[in-house]
């Protein structure tokens, strides 16, 4: 599969969207395979790219998009330059991470599932990261963080945004 | 009426005999193979808890509330998706299911606001009811965890909203959409715990797909969707089944009130056409019945630029009446006629024509089906002996191929559409003919096979082609011909159809379709098992309009697809009583059923009960009124419930038409265009108030009732009576039921039809007499009503207006969902939303050669008028073909139509007319505006 | 008074409608459809103008099949 690594410039284009619905003409109603190379080309299927797959496969924008957001491997926005998934499952729950969203929801300002306004932080929740022992997790980008409090997340964010404006990281 | 609401049995009917034999609750039930045993319970009167399940849908199985117990079945299955089987032996109610039940209802409620009494669905919801149901009386979650408390509702649609904090996840909103309405607008989105209702990626619905069918609120078992209506008003406390004024579906619904007040209209599952789906216009746009700008009061004046003056009913009519006597004395008894309307009810059309035919003692009596219908009336009358579509709306369940010639269901039939997309969907095969790309040509889960996207005009070429190869190729259904049909007829038309120039290769010049689209197309018809022809004005709105409707009726004889169900020739009737007015005898050469005023049997029939001598000669139709009025022979016309000064084609033509009278009477419920031009104004009732009956395409008779008394005190069959009265020729009804008592006295197809059978039964499709007492779903069965099938020869004879070098591009004219007509009561309601102006669609090629972008405001000028409108760029229209629709009168699209019509029933000629378009920077009329 | 457009463009459109059928035939197929759906203040300007040079010969001729038809009295349709 190739995800496109959180930061990659995603803008939406009608060319490369056109070419993988050409690409795939010929498998007649595969529409997850489409949505994983639009995925790929494009970092996220935004609404226009529903709209266009939907034509294209004679599927209602609607259908699409609830398979958009069923797999969390597609995003129906560019994410930021860096992703936070904060773990809400049970043993993390049970170790603060109802807090620990909370703290990152009003700290970032923004909703879970949504990019900060500089773009340098989308905020995601998950469902169990297999990192139990350590909970609450925390991960970010592709690295795993147990024990996160809110001073933890904290400095994640700043280590994040630093990245983010090219800064050396502290 | 009390508050009726409709049994739900939790899942569909499945047809056939109830063979299979269970107990349920140690009831013995007898049921059909394939039910559920949750439908079983609840034709054996056990209700058994839901929330999932709904018998308008396909039973689901996620809510794990209908939980039953099975002898000798291991667990608790659920009973919406278990089919029964003989000798089971089912317990809806042990401590164990009780148990299972509350704990599945203590996790809905925890995620669930606990405002019940403040609520708006408080007494009218599933959730309220099964909590009961189950004994619920604890919740041992709390609320602080989380839940979906705190979601903002969406209120963007005019007329329900979705409040996501009030939905229980159980989906069915969802499946309504798809399974009912074909829209897919509703998904599920995220999973787990995150998964919430969505309109799409809009995030609302307004921008969403949705096309406000209210399906989805119809399933929705809390007040998570809910009518806005309900929300301001509160629930409803009584009920009145009527039908919907609108279109020519002819859905049946539920109005329920609050004391006086409409609160909603509920489509109804009992409704033959419509079977519990409605569509934006029924199941909303009601409002307008108690507009503000409706008029209540009678009116006069002395000319058309005098201010009007409310006078009393008495006045209004009694100078009404003496002017009309008045005019007949000086230019002759011809002077003077009337024009129906397909808007009102069988019973007011019906006085009306006989007002005409006996007071005012000539046949100058003509309906607005005239602009739309007439050609349907020839054609099938001379093929195949009526003026009816073949088949009632279920029949399109069995057909294999659906061919569908000038009409787009989805906007001006949408109910009927929603049955159609199911049989698509179902893998039914679709050949779509119309110049622009419809709707159902490509739409979620539906494609055509076939569209054969026609020059605008070119309608007989191309039917003619497709004839031409079933003939050549030897695929007419010699059988069915032989049988069915007079064969010396055939063998003129076999001989006249196998004709070169009849050819598709002959034929693609005109109709610019590729041969080989034509060939496949006729082949996929005439090979059907089953073939069904739906058309619409996109066939009768032309110069050929006839010869068009003759040659579908010749393609379907020859294939043989008349005569059983799923097949058939069905017109798709624009308003709701398009059908209705004309059985009703609103024609000027025929009495109601469809005979001839000379034929002097029928006409004795009406002399001796009616008590005058009637004329034998035809009467003027509307054009010809307009005509010799301009010329000065035709002096006064009473108009009922039409807006011809913005309906008709050649306004300007229309305008000076009306102008030129010496007397204009006008029964309306707006002050409408021709209002402008009347001495006399009746004011009239809506379909809240009307009490008589519609008849839809399928030739349904559906009963309108009385939801409220008439705003202007009467019904409009009084004051049409009470006209006549003053004219000297006495009418008089103790009420509606009396009037259709003397249509089936006079008239044999409706002969068996009493306001007391519908009652009982519903509806009824006519004929309905002592051959078929409970009416005729499907014609032709057997034998035609003219005896034989009659062959007639189609040329094709082109329309005189061609596009030229001044007027390079052709205009045809349409309609949209939410709009209907000349928008008279749509645009007096939150449709507007949707459809705030008319628009010119014109392809991206045209507009780039004249330097049009999208949005831009263009003049479309005829040879006969200019109009303005804002133009949308759209690959829908083919390079060479304008569109646009004619709903709000400052658009004025028929200012630029000619006065070209049907050659043999002067229906004009609304799909063709040459044009030029240029860009305009802002309009005249918002410059006239800003000045 | 020449003849009014409307009654000159109706007559000669349902000619040509009919002119499949050779002329002879065409003529009284004309005459039956004017008799059947005409008004006889319509018919009776056109057979006051049969003259009227805009009219197609097919119509011409239903005119005078059309006068001995009115003149016959008979008022059954065809
Ligand atoms: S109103 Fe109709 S079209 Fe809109 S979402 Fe509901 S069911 Fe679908
Ligand atoms: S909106 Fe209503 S019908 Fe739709 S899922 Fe929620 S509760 Fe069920
Ligand atoms: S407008 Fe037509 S389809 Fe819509 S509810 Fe009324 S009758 Fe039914
Ligand atoms: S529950 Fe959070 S990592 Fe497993
Ligand atoms: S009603 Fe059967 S599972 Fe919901």
């Amino acid at each position: 599969m190739s995800e496109v690594a959180p930061g990659t410039s995603s803008e939406f284009s009608e060319e490369r969207v056109r070419a993988v619905l050409d690409a795939h003409r010929s498998e007649r109603g595969g529409l997850l395979p489409v949505l994983h190379d639009i995925q790929g080309e494009l970092g996220c299927i935004d609404e226009r790219a529903v709209a266009m797959v939907a034509c294209d496969l004679n599927l209602s924008q609607a259908e699409v998009f609830g398979v958009v957001s069923f797999y969390p491997d597609f995003r129906a926005s560019p994410s930021g330059a860096s992703v936070i998934r904060i773990c809400r499952a049970e043993a993390c729950q049970s170790m603060g991470a109802e807090a620990l969203a909370r703290h990152a929801t009003e700290s970032l300002g923004v909703g879970l599932g949504d990019t900060t306004a500089d773009g340098s932080i989308t905020l995601e929740q998950v469902f169990c990261l297999g990192n139990c022992a350590l909970s609450p997790a925390v991960m970010v980008n592709e690295k795993l963080v147990g024990r996160v409090d809110s001073e933890r997340f904290d400095a994640l964010v700043a280590r994040a945004r630093a990245r983010a404006s090219g800064e050396p990281q502290p | 009426m009390p508050l009726v609401k409709e049994r739900d049995l939790g899942t569909r009917a499945v047809s056939g005999s109830p063979s299979v034999e269970l107990e349920i609750d140690g009831m013995a039930v007898a049921v059909p193979e394939g039910t559920s045993v949750m439908r079983a319970a609840a034709l054996a009167g056990i209700g058994v808890p839901k929330l999932c399940a709904t018998d308008s849908l396909a039973a689901f199985g996620s809510c794990r509330l209908c939980l039953v117990e099975i002898e000798g079945v291991r667990g608790t299955p659920a009973s919406c998706t278990t089919p029964v089987a003989p000798g089971m032996k089912v317990s809806t109610q042990t401590p164990r299911l009780e148990r299972l039940r509350r704990n599945v209802m203590e996790l809905y409620i925890s995620d669930h606001p606990l405002d019940c009494l403040t609520c708006a669905a408080n007494g009218d919801c599933e959730l309220q009811d099964m909590a009961g149901a189950v004994g619920l009386r604890e919740v041992r979650y709390g609320q602080a965890g989380q839940s979906h408390l705190g979601e903002v509702k969406d209120t963007t649609n005019p007329y329900f909203a979705f409040d996501p904090a009030k939905c229980i996840v159980c989906s069915r909103c969802v499946r309504a959409c798809e399974e009912t309405q074909g829209t897919f607008a509703l998904t599920i989105t995220g999973r787990g715990f995150g998964s919430r209702v969505a309109p799409g990626p809009a995030g609302n619905f307004f921008d969403s797909e949705c096309v406000s069918c209210g399906a989805c609120v119809q399933a929705c078992p809390t007040d998570a969707l809910e009518e806005k209506s309900v929300i301001d008003m509160g629930v409803p406390d009584r009920s009145v089944l009527t039908t919907c004024a609108y279109c020519g579906v002819g859905c049946s619904f539920r109005a329920e009130l609050r004391g006086d007040e409409v609160v909603r209209m509920v489509p109804s599952k009992s409704g033959q056409a419509n079977e519990g789906h409605s569509c934006v216009k029924g199941r909303f746009a009601w409002g307008y019945a108690t507009h503000r700008e409706r008029v209540v009061k009678p009116m006069i004046r002395e000319a058309i630029t005098d201010p009007w003056r409310e006078v009393s009913w008495e006045e209004a009519i009694g100078y009404a009446g003496s002017r009309l006597r008045e005019i007949q004395a000086t230019y002759g008894v011809a002077s003077i006629g009337g024009i129906t309307s397909s808007r009102c009810t069988n019973e007011e059309v019906f006085v009306v024509q006989k007002m005409v035919r006996a007071a005012f003692g000539n046949n100058n009596v003509d309906t607005c089906a005239r602009v739309c219908h007439s050609p349907t009336g020839f054609g099938l009358s001379q093929t195949f002996g009526t003026s009816a579509g073949t088949q009632d709306f279920a029949s399109v369940a069995e057909a294999d191929v659906i061919m569908v010639v000038g009409a787009n269901p989805s906007e001006a039939h949408p109910v009927f559409a929603s049955r159609m997309k199911r049989r698509l969907r179902e893998g039914a095969r679709l050949v779509v003919v119309d110049p622009r790309r419809i709707d159902l040509v490509r739409a979620p889960h539906i494609e055509a096979s076939h569209h054969l996207q026609l020059q605008p005009g070119s309608n007989v070429a191309l039917i003619n082609a497709m004839a031409h190869v079933v003939v050549t190729e030897g695929l007419v259904d010699r059988d069915f011909v032989s049988e069915r049909c007079e064969m010396d007829d055939f063998a003129v038309w076999e001989k006249f159809i196998s004709t070169d120039i009849n050819s598709p290769e002959a034929t693609e010049p005109i109709t610019g379709v590729p041969a080989g689209e034509v060939r496949a197309a006729a082949r996929l018809y005439a090979g059907a098992p089953n073939a069904a022809i739906y058309y619409g004005l996109g066939v009768t709105e032309h110069s050929q309009g006839s010869t068009m409707v003759m040659g579908l009726a010749n393609l379907a004889m020859a294939t043989g697809n008349i005569g059983r169900v799923g097949v058939g020739v069905n017109p798709l009737r624009g308003q709701n009583n398009v059908q209705g007015s004309c059985d009703m005898g609103s024609f000027p050469h025929e009495f109601s059923g469809y005979r001839h005023v000379s034929d002097d049997t029928v006409r004795h029939v009406f002399e001796e009960l009616w008590g005058r001598t009637l004329d034998p000669e035809p009467g003027l139709r509307i054009p010809n009124m307009f005509d010799a009025a301009i010329e000065g022979t035709f002096r006064a016309l009473f108009v009922q419930g039409e807006d011809i000064a913005q309906s008709d084609p050649n306004v300007n033509h229309v305008k000076a038409a009306l102008e030129s009278l010496e007397l204009c009477i006008v029964q309306d419920l707006f002050l409408n265009e021709t209002a402008s031009f009347a001495h006399v104004f009746l004011p009239g009732t809506s379909f809240l108030e009307k009490d008589g009956t519609f008849t839809n395409a399928e030739r349904r008779i559906n009963r309108v009732r009385p939801v409220m008394a008439p705003r202007n005190g009467k019904q409009e069959w009084q004051v049409v009576c009470e006209l006549s009265s003053a004219m000297g020729y006495p009418m008089q009804y103790d009420n509606a039921s009396r009037i259709m008592d003397e249509i089936a006295a006079t008239t044999p197809t409706f002969a068996g039809v009493s306001f007391r059978k519908l009652d009982e039964l519903g509806s009824l499709q006519w004929p309905c007499n002592e051959a078929a007492p409970l009416g005729t779903p499907t014609m032709h069965v057997g034998t035609f009503v003219r005896g034989k099938g009659r062959f007639l020869e189609t040329p094709f004879v082109p329309t005189e207006e061609r596009a030229s070098r001044r007027y390079p591009l052709i205009l045809t004219t349409g309609r949209i969902l939410t709009q209907y007509n000349v928008g008279a009561q749509t645009r007096r309601t939150g449709n507007v939303a949707w459809h705030p102006e008319d628009v010119l669609e014109i392809h991206p090629h045209d507009a780039e050669d004249r330097g049009i972008s999208d949005g831009d405001w263009v003049t479309v000028t005829s040879r006969v008028g200019q109009t303005e409108l804002r133009c949308r760029l759209s690959p829908r229209v083919p390079v060479g073909v304008v569109y646009t629709t004619f709903h709000h009168p400052v658009s004025g699209a028929n200012v630029v139509t000619t006065e070209h019509s049907d050659w043999a029933t002067n229906c004009p000629e609304y799909k063709v007319t040459a044009v030029e378009v240029r860009a305009l920077r802002a309009p005249a009329s918002a410059l006239h505006r800003g000045a | 008074m020449p003849l009014r457009n409307d009654l000159v463009q109706m007559a000669n459109q349902i000619a040509a409608n009919f002119l499949h059928h050779g002329p002879e035939v065409a003529a009284s197929e004309v005459a039956a459809h004017l008799k059947r759906f005409w008004a006889p203040p319509m018919r009776a300007e056109l057979l006051a103008n049969l003259d009227d040079g805009r009219l197609d010969p097919i119509v011409v001729r239903a005119g005078e099949l059309l006068r001995e038809l009115e003149s016959a009295g008979s008022n059954s349709a065809s």
